[in-house]
């Protein structure tokens, strides 16, 4: 796939989430059991208990067990009958405390699954209405009213800015990780969260300056990865890329702490053109991968076939949604690939990407043009001025006949500084203003559009411009019933498109049914 | 006939005899009342004639079944060294006259023959009628005046301690001991207590007390090196975390660790202290929730809650009252806590009556 919606470039920067999610999909977990420092033991409280029985010696033993991590002597579990029986003395805190050491006992302690999301739904009328409506305000208030509850709690402010990036209020989410990194510069779910935010604001030095302050960056693979991933999107070499591989080598750590980092390197190898290097640093970023490793090499994948590998092979990978809508994509399953892009979005909603690609899918492939339109307002909500996610609502409403709705966005479109724009995303939303027009029943204005982005599109070097633009026309003029249709069918029909462009060939066959004459039809 | 073999410690022959011509022993209870493990010390009800009191002899034998392999001598001279610290300290204590701390009425070493080790160095305390856990309920609100008085006498009763450069570090219920029918609530076991002016041989810059309750910052393998401030901030956690177990039956500890994700817990987090610091104060928060819904009255359970914030708050060298933080030498102070308890009591006291 080389769609607009493709990452030009991509680095291993963390992806950032809720903290509860963050912590259920390992990131920041160490991965070496410890005993407990110190001498615990809980002779003393038992010594207790066996002298006296009362609730008082029984939360005593109960809570010491607890801390200590003793729970199979006869003596705890007696503690624990009394404190059931006794209710009434016991009191709600007590009672919980025993049912967390029996959740312990029988295994029932909450595991992480192969998708965690804050709300898992396909329907995206459902999720605009979450993000659009009360649910998602009632987040914002409570979260807002934790900061001031809780101020110095850094995961709070984390959350916050989260919200804030999640709504374009980059100013206040800019604000709230500063004072997250204040009250915890060493904490590496702030430190990655505000790596993502920094580098997604185009503050990328920043992102730096704060990792290396931190104590913990030289012996911590998660941050020296975001650390080594980020000097490179801004064409940095990193000092640290050496300890980075020291770190790979060291074997103190888990592949799974490792995989951002072992595809960071990865990353970092193949740009300087060693493949041989790259491949087998991405084959060690495979041992245990996350989703941001398993799609970092799937875009390394795109970029160089030769690094090809199946990314469903990797089914304990949690929240791989990038990764397979990519696939799913390349191998034509669109609503596979869509509802991916979906999840997506709903795990990284301060993303434009993923809302790129699935209002993409909605309205070009799926014909789903209102689930498209709903997706495109939640991606603005992100960045009001993304000339995808502009493109892709000017052009849903245009082919669904409602061009007064689609006038607001085009003026959207006109107000950008196109200087800007890169010449894909000029040629684009050219070929899209002529279909407004023509839609509009201003023929030659939108006839001389596409003329102007197929010229656009032809100087790119990337041939799937080109198809698009043709394809596209086409089925504007196959509508219009222009005479020049014939011609560009004929274009369109002697095209000889790749096989990865699938989406390509998918749009020319459904124009082409287009022509086929009604009687047939 | 049938011989019965006599355990060759002399600690647990006293029964029947006269100490220091005034004391008469009872009999033996075992184990003594908030003293450090009963397995370590074997205790008496002694009588001089006009009271009871509580004998607490120091059990040799007990460190020789724990240290096997352990020289005699090395293990008599590290146990005489740490009774001997206790006993300076409890003297300092009687010295002073401190009221809310357990006090020493005599103290002394019987001699007696026909053991391997005949020594057997004693000291005798008022006697308590027990620690809190033996009255203590958790549900209800019947007890709250009650409750607020103990914790008040507990304040006291470090606060006291500081006075005499001592540090007590192993509050935990079981050292809280009671007299006067319940009315009166004061500290116990000295054992494990640090001084800023003594040296204590247990002083290594570890928790000195029992681990199930040590700060966090214990528990995540760091500790403050200024002997007076790490004693200090200690003190005050670990009076916070007694107050939480006399409301709700658990530890601050124990509801820090249900609070925290299991990945990290001091028994799987090996990343240090600076790494974890944010994530123990998100859960400490929600602990604090957690103890916060335990009280109907919210005006009432937020002072509580306040009191708990500042004393267990996760960061040892943030911990303390928040006005006491901008005051030199008062971060650690017990005087904000010791009145506002005194006024909860009086307005709880009214409450019920």
């Amino acid at each position: 796939m080389d769609g607009i919606f493709e990452f030009k470039e991509r680095n291993v920067i963390p992806i950032w989430r809720d903290f509860k999610r963050t912590v259920r999909m390992g990131e920041l977990a160490d991965q070496v059991r410890l005993s407990i420092p110190g001498t615990a033991n809980i002779g003393r409280a038992i010594a207790d208990w066996n002298i006296m029985q009362t609730i008082g010696t029984a939360a005593d033993l109960v809570n010491s067990a607890y801390v200590a991590g003793y729970f199979d002597r006869k003596e705890v579990e007696e503690a624990i009958r009394l404190i059931r029986q006794d209710k009434l003395s016991a009191g709600k805190s007590l009672i919980e405390l025993v049912e967390a050491i029996e959740n312990i006992q029988t295994g029932h302690e909450e595991k992480a699954g192969s998708v965690l999301l804050e709300f898992d739904t396909e329907d995206v009328q459902r999720i605009k209405r979450v993000f659009d409506g009360e649910v998602f305000f009632r987040i914002v208030h409570r979260t807002r009213e934790l900061t001031r509850s809780e101020p110095r709690n850094p995961i709070v402010w984390v959350e916050m800015a989260r919200l804030y990036s999640t709504t374009n209020q980059n100013d206040k989410a800019e604000l709230a990780m500063n004072i997250a990194l204040q009250l915890a510069p060493d904490s590496r779910f702030v430190l990655r969260a505000a790596t993502r935010l920094f580098v997604h604001l185009g503050k990328a030095e920043k992102a730096l300056f704060y990792l290396k302050q931190s104590a913990a960056l030289e012996h911590d693979p998660w941050l020296l990865s975001a650390h080594i991933a980020t000097s490179s999107s801004i064409g940095r070499f990193s000092k640290l890329n050496r300890q980075g591989f020291t770190l790979v080598e060291s074997k103190n750590y888990s592949p799974f702490d490792l995989t951002e980092l072992y595809s960071a390197l990865g990353t970092l190898e193949f740009k300087h053109g060693e493949r041989k290097k790259a491949k087998g640093l991405f084959n060690s970023s495979l041992i245990k991968p996350n989703d941001n490793s398993l799609a970092q090499l799937r875009w390394i994948s795109h970029e160089d076939h030769s690094f090809d590998f199946d990314p469903f092979a990797f089914q304990r990978v949690v929240n791989p949604f990038e990764t397979y809508a990519f696939e799913y994509f390349n191998r034509s399953q669109w609503k596979d690939s869509y509802d991916n892009s979906i999840r997506w979005l709903l795990d990284t909603p301060y993303s434009v990407q993923p809302a790129a690609l699935a209002s993409y899918l909605a309205t070009c492939i799926l014909y789903r043009y209102e689930e498209g339109i709903a997706v495109c307002k939640l991606g603005l909500k992100v960045n009001h001025k993304d000339p995808v996610l502009l493109n892709n609502i000017v052009f849903a409403y245009s082919v669904t006949g409602r061009p007064e709705k689609a006038e607001y966005y085009l003026g959207q479109i006109m107000g950008l500084d196109w200087s800007t724009l890169e010449s894909e995303q000029v040629t684009m939303l050219t070929a899209t203003i002529g279909l407004t027009q023509m839609r509009n029943g201003a023929i030659a204005l939108g006839k001389e559009f596409y003329f102007k982005a197929l010229t656009l599109a032809k100087k790119l070097p990337n041939l799937y411009y080109k198809y698009m633009v043709i394809i596209n026309f086409t089925r504007e003029l196959l509508l219009a019933k222009d005479p020049d249709m014939h011609e560009f069918k004929k274009e369109m029909d002697d095209l000889k498109i790749e096989s990865h462009f699938t989406d390509c060939i998918f749009m020319r066959r459904e124009v082409q049914k287009l022509a086929v004459p009604s009687s047939i039809k | 006939m049938s011989i019965i073999a006599r355990p060759d410690n002399a600690a647990l022959a006293l029964e029947g005899k006269l100490l220091k011509g005034k004391w008469n022993v009872l009999r033996r209870i075992d184990p003594p009342p908030g003293s450090t493990g009963g397995f370590f010390s074997i205790g008496y009800v002694v009588h001089d004639g006009e009271r009871e009191a509580f004998l607490k002899a120091l059990n040799f034998h007990a460190f020789f079944a724990l240290f096997p392999g352990k020289r005699v001598v090395e293990i008599l001279a590290e146990r005489t060294k740490a009774f001997e610290y206790e006993r300076t300290l409890l003297l300092r204590v009687k010295d002073h006259r401190l009221s809310k701390v357990s006090q020493l009425l005599d103290e002394g070493e019987e001699i007696v023959m026909g053991f391997t080790i005949p020594q057997v160095p004693y000291l005798i305390f008022e006697i308590a009628e027990g620690d809190i856990r033996s009255t203590i309920r958790f549900a209800g609100e019947i007890d709250l005046a009650w409750k607020l008085k103990s914790l008040h006498d507990v304040a006291v009763g470090l606060q006291q301690l500081y006075g005499i450069k001592v540090g007590h570090n192993d509050l935990k219920p079981s050292n809280v001991l009671l007299y006067e029918s319940g009315f009166v609530s004061k500290l116990g076991d000295l054992g494990r207590s640090l001084c800023s002016d003594i040296v204590a041989p247990h002083e290594d810059g570890s928790f000195p007390g029992d681990f199930t309750y040590a700060p966090p910052e214990f528990l995540y393998r760091f500790s403050i090196p200024d002997l007076s401030i790490r004693m200090k901030a200690t003190d005050v956690y670990l009076f916070g975390s007694l107050l939480v177990f006399y409301f709700t039956g658990t530890t601050m500890n124990a509801l820090l660790f249900k609070n925290m994700n299991e990945h990290f817990r001091w028994d799987r987090w090996s990343g240090g202290f600076d790494p974890i610091k944010g994530y123990l104060i998100d859960g400490f928060y929600k602990a604090l929730q957690e103890f916060q819904s335990h009280f109907s009255d919210i005006k009432f359970g937020e002072k509580l809650v306040e009191m708990v914030r500042y004393c267990c708050w996760p960061i040892p060298e943030q911990r303390g009252h928040p006005k006491g933080l901008q005051q030199l030498g008062e971060q650690y102070g017990f005087h904000r806590m010791i009145s506002q308890l005194d006024l909860l009591s009086k307005k709880a006291e009214i409450r019920f009556r």
